[in-house]
């Protein structure tokens, strides 16, 4: 450990060029962090402590941590960030999409480009001709869309990729603050254009809903049931890969743990909060809401402990056979968290996606009370659009939505597209001669030549997930309605800045931080561990 | 690269110099003072007012020799043109005219900026607020009972129920208010005459509520598909609130004890009402559920979608305060300017009529009020002080009654043009007096304690809320608001010594006003924090009250 | 014919790749499509199902410089000075310390990147609390020094420079020691340049993320001449929010920098992003 001239020499010149940095450094976020520690620590209160007021500080140990673990509101709001992230795998996934369709081969010669807007050119003038004799030309809804639609064709189709790309990045691009006040007005219950939209189209649906209004349970089931089944079957593929040695004991687990999840929901979602839905839509729906109704609907609903019989028979079913087969010994031995990676992506993005299906069936469950009154007439209203962001239920998913129109062009497409062009073309010859399908050349070329790429954008997006919910829930619902779009980073706001408990507000930033920190050592640790495979 | 690195640099160096220089002018020749309130139109008006009232004041800005300074021409139009007045309008200046030796700027912001630049001495000088209590706590306000005495704008000017708004623990004046909220009903009349509902009575009771409301939605629904006419606005809401403090008042309760340290919801009482409140929205459908008000489409201004409903008839009558005269007006206005227009003569008006929240034996009426609270970081405590004292002024009490936002500060000085009002507008009824004499009477704050912070949320109005929409039973949404209540003293507690002391204090009085009570003894006056109790156990000749010498 | 058939089916891949693209484009465009053509409406259109306005209301994009209270020109211009100045202290700052990191060799070099690469993973919030505390110690609240100082030092920013530079060859390094080249004229003349795709690519990045920023402007700023869009926008739809059609006409014009630099520069963005990211 010499440390000679030479070093002292090489040293001061690098921090000489570090030096600006890292006094700013210093001064925002080193200071300000040490600072933050020893703030969640005390009572710190801009009650008795601030520019007119100095009390004693105290230390209070760890109140403020055990505080935040008995405020009862502390797991809505941790549940809501966690409700917010179930968005990530579908962002993630439409940026895949497009990146792939980008990535298409589009390096067409001049000539074949001007034919295609040739042809495109003419064919929206053959159909906004046919749609003028229609009568439909009159109204000028028709002929903006028609219109939008013809130019961003001609547009690409002359400008190719470039055009594209730069359409689906815009809405990435500029969202913030403008945005989130563009998409309030978009969801605007009574003037919004998408409730505007909705009106007509609900209204048409409305006597199919009352036709298949007696059906909706019945699909329900099979919804439900299908979320069972699928259930079974990834959890066979996880004990035939495991089984192979492809996967550790612990990754297995792990994926078995999470694709319960959507079971064990569908149950606690039937019961209280879909309960108090059904009853809430009924008391809504029937002109006179008498408490005898809300009795007679809530009894003649399939009864909740009939669901949990059903969800807690798939589990029994799924997880016995798991524990048989893990009792049984296997083929080849691996360590226990071989493709952990795999286990947490593509189990958890199955789980996403079968708790949107439990989601769906929680529609067909309602469907019924919106459009048929008890006595079996239709009621007056029918089928209704949602409140979004005014409604308890409605404003995460509108949340959601939101975010996924901003996700897909995002830098992640761009990534992808790296991604993309940094898969040899070898690969996908060698498959073209084995006569693969696209699908085929998807999932065992593409799919896996990107895992490192999924990788990164995956965690990244967690990171995010778990900071993120501030802009939106201070612009859009001020964290409302009844907390229900109240994230960690929001609340965090509240505390500090609303109520004046910095303290307190600090204790849950570090916990925010250590969430954060453990997502990202579980990348670390087991990140290239996917991506090897 | 270099050439470029040195471009930017000077461009922005540039761009910050242009910046200091356009930055609004702070420094002005003349004391400004900053008022932090609500976005409204109508503070620039008061401003102007302002201005005019410090020159009649003799306030006015003087050059070396002693002379006022006045106004030449550019100066005029340029003020003009700021507050959006043309000259020889009401409060515009012209050249010649004296200039007032100070100025005040209005600046908007939301509580919690308003907050946390409070306690960094950021807040500018006078802030708006209904939370002294909270402010002074935090050590913000600066007391000013002598200033206000001896200037006129001390606690007797204004209403007697108000105090308990502008003082602080340390029972100082801290703040005078702007204005008076209030929570009255305004009935349509014609609605209600359409329908064959001839009178309401001056007193009346919630079973009174239930019977006219059952006869009046009846009728008005008669031959409709759905509902569409409503007995007044949805109770799942701030009105519901104010409501049920009403009710449960004039029985005898109140969401906190007598010394404002425990809530005591948890009791039948609330249960009845609330159950009752479930009653009119579900069973009678004498007021809208959550999807009715979704489902009637009303743009919302200023007074809220409710007040729409009002006025378009949907709502025979609604909760609200006498700051909506100002809209009531301008639909007025401009149906008759519509209707001038064709050719018709303008005679479009709604009579109305105010009566009190129904309610039983122990009459009350619940108020609060936007107080403008001195603020400790002020750099012109003189200007500020005379703010003070031209809210309590009669040019802007009279401006206040005429514009009808809210009720006047210092009504004593305003009772001539209150009672002119019917005269003018005969179809505001009882409205104008009525509120001020109802405030002066029986007004009393809606429930505060200072031990939960103004940040924390209406658990009144969420478990209400929670009830209704069938998350919890009525047990548990009134165990919900107590624990929730204590919850928050419990933690304001906790987080400051001082409070800590403070409850204790207060504690172990209220033990003292238990055993009295269950004695029935008379109670002293001075124990009494809950200025509901104080009020009502004064009428009941519960209380003892002290003679000045027995005052510690 | 086999030439011809082959042209067919590559040319009607084409024309339905063009079609979903389009489409997918379309429906990610449609809210700004609305946006403006609402900017364009009277007040009481609105909510009518059409969206096209029956008259187009130019004169809402200059109504909305003249609202009282509504300082928008002013918080435009101070959004665009704030950002500029944030982004060119922040690329400065940024490059010489990825300088250091990536092209000179010294003690504990690696560590101290180490630390600076672990608070990028610290949420934000926990700082925020603390800073604004600073910030009252050093009378920076409602000025604009205090808004730009924070935002002047970026570790991604860092992150990412150090990630290119890294990748220029280091026998221009040593040809320029050769001519007897200083470090500094080493960063300058020979570095810097050669850096240009990341330069740009921090730019863009460090400008749009200070347009946006709404936390640290929303509790620091108080006079509303002195406001930024994001804030100004908020305050906008808390007290003129009814006016949905000058609020879509502001909201409009807000974003129009972001477009327009997006357009300007998005060849090198793109390249730089690419490369940033697979090296990541």
């Amino acid at each position: 450990m010499a440390f000679n001239k030479k070093d002292a020499k090489d040293c001061a010149v690098g921090i000489g060029f570090l030096l600006p940095n890292i006094l700013g450094f210093m001064a925002f976020t080193v200071i300000p962090l040490v600072m933050s520690i020893y703030m969640a620590f005390t009572d710190w209160n801009l009650e008795m402590h601030n520019y007119f007021r100095f009390e004693p500080i105290r230390f209070v140990g760890f109140d403020n941590f055990i505080k935040l673990f008995t405020d009862p509101d502390f797991g809505q709001y941790f549940g809501n960030t966690f409700f917010l992230m179930i968005g990530i795998p579908f962002g993630v996934a439409g940026s895949l999409v497009a990146a792939l369709l980008l990535n298409w081969d589009f390096n067409g010669s001049g000539k074949r480009r001007i034919w295609t807007t040739m042809l495109i050119t003419a064919v929206m003038i053959a159909s906004a001709g046919i749609l003028v004799c229609l009568g439909m030309g009159a109204t000028a809804m028709t002929l903006l869309m028609v219109s939008l639609i013809g130019g961003v064709l001609v547009i690409g189709s002359l400008g190719g990729k470039t055009v594209y790309r730069t359409l689906f990045y815009f809405p990435y691009f500029t969202a913030g603050v403008a945005t989130y006040i563009l998409w309030k007005k978009l969801y605007n219950p009574l003037t919004g254009p998408i409730n505007n939209a909705l009106r007509p189209i609900l209204e048409a649906l409305n006597p199919v809903a009352i036709l298949i209004a007696p059906a909706c349970t019945a699909i329900g089931i099979i919804l439900l049931v299908f979320v069972g089944l699928f259930f079974l079957s990834m959890v066979r593929r996880k004990l035939r890969l495991w089984r192979d040695g492809e996967c550790g004991t612990l990754s297995a687990w792990l994926g078995i743990a999470l694709l319960s999840l959507p079971l064990i929901f569908s149950w606690s979602w039937c019961s209280p909060s879909w309960k108090s839905m059904v009853e809430y839509n009924a008391a809504c729906a029937v002109e006179t809401a008498r408490p005898e109704v809300l009795v007679n609907v809530s009894t003649t609903n399939p009864n909740p402990v009939w669901l949990l019989v059903m969800a807690i028979a798939f589990l029994a079913t799924g997880w016995g056979f798991a524990a048989y087969r893990l009792s049984r010994g296997r083929k080849y031995n691996c360590i226990p968290d071989r493709a952990i990676g795999d286990s947490a992506i593509v189990d958890g993005s199955t789980m996403v996606g079968l708790m949107a299906m439990v989601g769906i069936a929680c529609v067909f469950w309602v469907l019924p009370q919106m459009v048929l009154q008890t006595n079996g007439q239709p009621t007056p209203d029918g089928l209704t659009p949602p409140q979004w962001l005014a409604d308890y239920y409605w404003a995460k998913p509108s949340l959601l939505l939101m975010g996924f129109w901003g996700a897909i062009g995002s830098n992640n497409m761009l990534l992808y597209l790296a991604g993309l062009s940094g898969v040899p073309q070898e690969l996908y010859e060698a498959a073209d001669i084995d006569g693969a399908s696209p699908w085929q050349r998807f999932w065992n070329i593409t799919w896996p030549q990107l895992s490192n790429v999924t990788f990164f954008i995956m965690i990244m997006a967690v990171i995010g997930g778990l900071q993120g919910g501030f802009d939106m829930a201070r612009v859009m619902t001020q964290g409302g309605p009844a907390g229900s779009t109240t994230t960690l980073a929001y609340y965090i706001y509240t505390q500090g800045f609303g109520t004046g408990r910095l303290g307190y507000a600090s204790a849950v930033s570090w916990l925010l931080f250590l969430l954060v920190f453990v997502v990202t050592m579980f990348n670390w640790k087991f990140g290239n561990r996917y991506t090897n495979e | 690269m270099k050439k470029l690195f040195l471009g930017i640099l000077l461009l922005l160096v540039a761009a910050a110099f242009y910046t200091m220089l356009t930055a609004t002018d702070r420094a002005s020749e003349v004391p400004v003072i900053t008022w932090r309130t609500d976005t409204n139109p109508q503070r620039e008006e008061q401003i102007m007012l302002f201005r005019e009232w410090l020159v009649r004041n003799g306030h006015i800005q003087k050059d070396k020799d002693g002379k006022p300074v006045l106004y030449t021409q550019e100066e005029a139009d340029a003020l003009n043109a700021h507050y959006g007045v043309k000259p020889g309008e009401p409060h515009s200046v012209k050249a010649g005219d004296k200039k007032p030796n100070g100025n005040v700027v209005a600046e908007t912001a939301s509580n919690q900026s308003t907050l946390i630049q409070a306690v960094s001495g950021m807040a500018g000088d006078i802030v708006d607020t209904a939370e002294v209590l909270g402010y002074q706590q935090m050590g913000v306000g600066v007391p000013l009972t002598e200033d206000a005495n001896k200037n006129g704008y001390g606690l007797n000017t204004t209403y007697p129920g108000m105090a308990g708004l502008l003082v602080g623990m340390d029972g100082e004046q801290y703040a005078y208010p702007c204005n008076g909220s209030s929570a009255t009903v305004w009935i349509n009349m014609d609605t209600l005459n359409r329908f064959g509902v001839k009178e309401i009575p001056e007193d009346w009771t919630p079973e009174d509520f239930e019977r006219i409301g059952k006869e009046y939605v009846m009728r008005a629904n008669e031959g409709l598909q759905r509902q569409e006419y409503f007995f007044t606005q949805s109770l799942d809401s701030g009105a519901g609130v104010s409501l049920l403090t009403n009710i449960v008042r004039s029985k005898g309760y109140d969401l906190y004890n007598e010394t404002l340290t425990r809530c005591v919801a948890d009791n039948d009482i609330f249960k009845k009402y609330i159950k009752l409140f479930y009653k009119w929205t579900y069973e009678d459908r004498l007021v809208p559920n959550a999807a009715d008000v979704a489902s009637m489409s009303t743009e919302s201004g200023y007074g809220g979608a409710d007040f729409s409903n009002f006025i378009s008839g949907k709502y025979a009558m609604v909760v609200t305060g006498r700051y909506c005269l100002i809209r009531f007006r301008e639909v007025q206005d401009e149906k008759n300017k519509a209707l001038v227009k064709e050719g018709k003569e303008p005679n479009f008006r709604i009579n109305f009529a105010t009566r009190l929240p129904p309610q039983y034996e122990f009459k009350n009426f619940i108020f609060g009020t936007r107080a403008a609270m001195f603020y400790r970081g002020s750099k012109q405590p003189e200007l500020a002080k005379l703010f003070m004292q031209f809210l309590a002024s009669k040019e802007y009490n009279r401006y206040i009654v005429e514009r009808g936002d809210g009720l006047p500060p210092n009504p004593s000085l305003v009772m001539e043009e209150l009672k002119a009002i019917p005269k003018t507008r005969p179809n505001e009824g009882n409205v104008n007096l009525q509120e001020v004499e109802w405030a002066m009477t029986i007004g009393i704050p809606g429930n505060f304690s200072p031990f939960v912070k103004s940040g924390s949320p209406n658990w009144l109005q969420s478990s209400i809320n929670q009830y209704f929409n069938n998350r919890m039973t009525l047990d548990e949404a009134v165990k919900n608001i107590e624990t929730r209540y204590n919850m928050e003293i419990e933690t304001s507690k906790k987080a400051n010594p001082r409070m800590m002391e403070a409850w204790k204090k207060d504690w172990a009085i209220q033990q003292k006003i238990d055993e009295y009570k269950k004695a029935g003894r008379k109670i002293p006056a001075e124990w009494i924090k809950n200025p509901f109790y104080l009020k009502y156990y004064r009428e009941k000749g519960m209380l003892r009250e002290s003679t000045p010498g027995e005052k510690k | 014919m086999k030439e011809n058939s082959k042209f067919l089916t590559n040319f009607a891949k084409l024309f339905s790749l063009n079609v979903v693209l389009t489409l997918m484009a379309v429906l990610l465009v449609l809210p700004f499509t609305w946006m403006i053509l609402a900017s364009l409406k009277m007040l009481d259109e609105i909510g009518y199902d059409t969206w096209l306005p029956e008259v187009c209301q130019w004169h809402n994009y200059r109504d909305v410089f003249t609202m009282k209270g509504i300082f928008f020109g002013r918080w435009y211009w101070n959004t665009v000075f704030v950002s500029a100045w944030i982004t060119f202290l922040q690329v400065f700052t940024s490059s010489l310390a990825a300088f250091s990191f990536s092209r000179l060799q010294w003690k504990g070099r690696d560590k101290v990147f180490f630390l600076y690469l672990a608070t990028m993973m610290l949420p934000g919030l926990v700082m925020m609390i603390p800073n604004y505390q600073n910030m009252i110690r050093l009378h920076l609240v409602d000025t604009y020094t205090g808004l730009i100082l924070p935002g002047a030092f970026s570790a991604f920013g860092t992150f990412l420079m150090r990630q290119f530079m890294m990748n220029i060859p280091k026998s221009l390094d040593e040809a320029a020691e050769i001519d007897g080249a200083t470090k500094w004229q080493l960063y300058w003349d020979v570095v810097l340049p050669l850096a240009r795709p990341a330069l740009v690519t921090l730019t863009i990045f460090s400008f749009i993320g200070s347009y946006n920023s709404l936390f640290w402007p929303l509790v620091l700023m108080k006079s509303p001449d002195k406001y930024t869009l994001p804030i100004g926008m908020l305050a906008f739809d808390s007290s003129q929010g009814q006016q949905t059609n000058l609020l879509m006409a502001a909201v409009a014009m807000s974003v129009v920098p972001m477009i327009i630099i997006f357009v300007a520069m998005q060849k090198q963005l793109v390249k730089g992003i690419m490369l940033g990211g697979v090296k990541g």
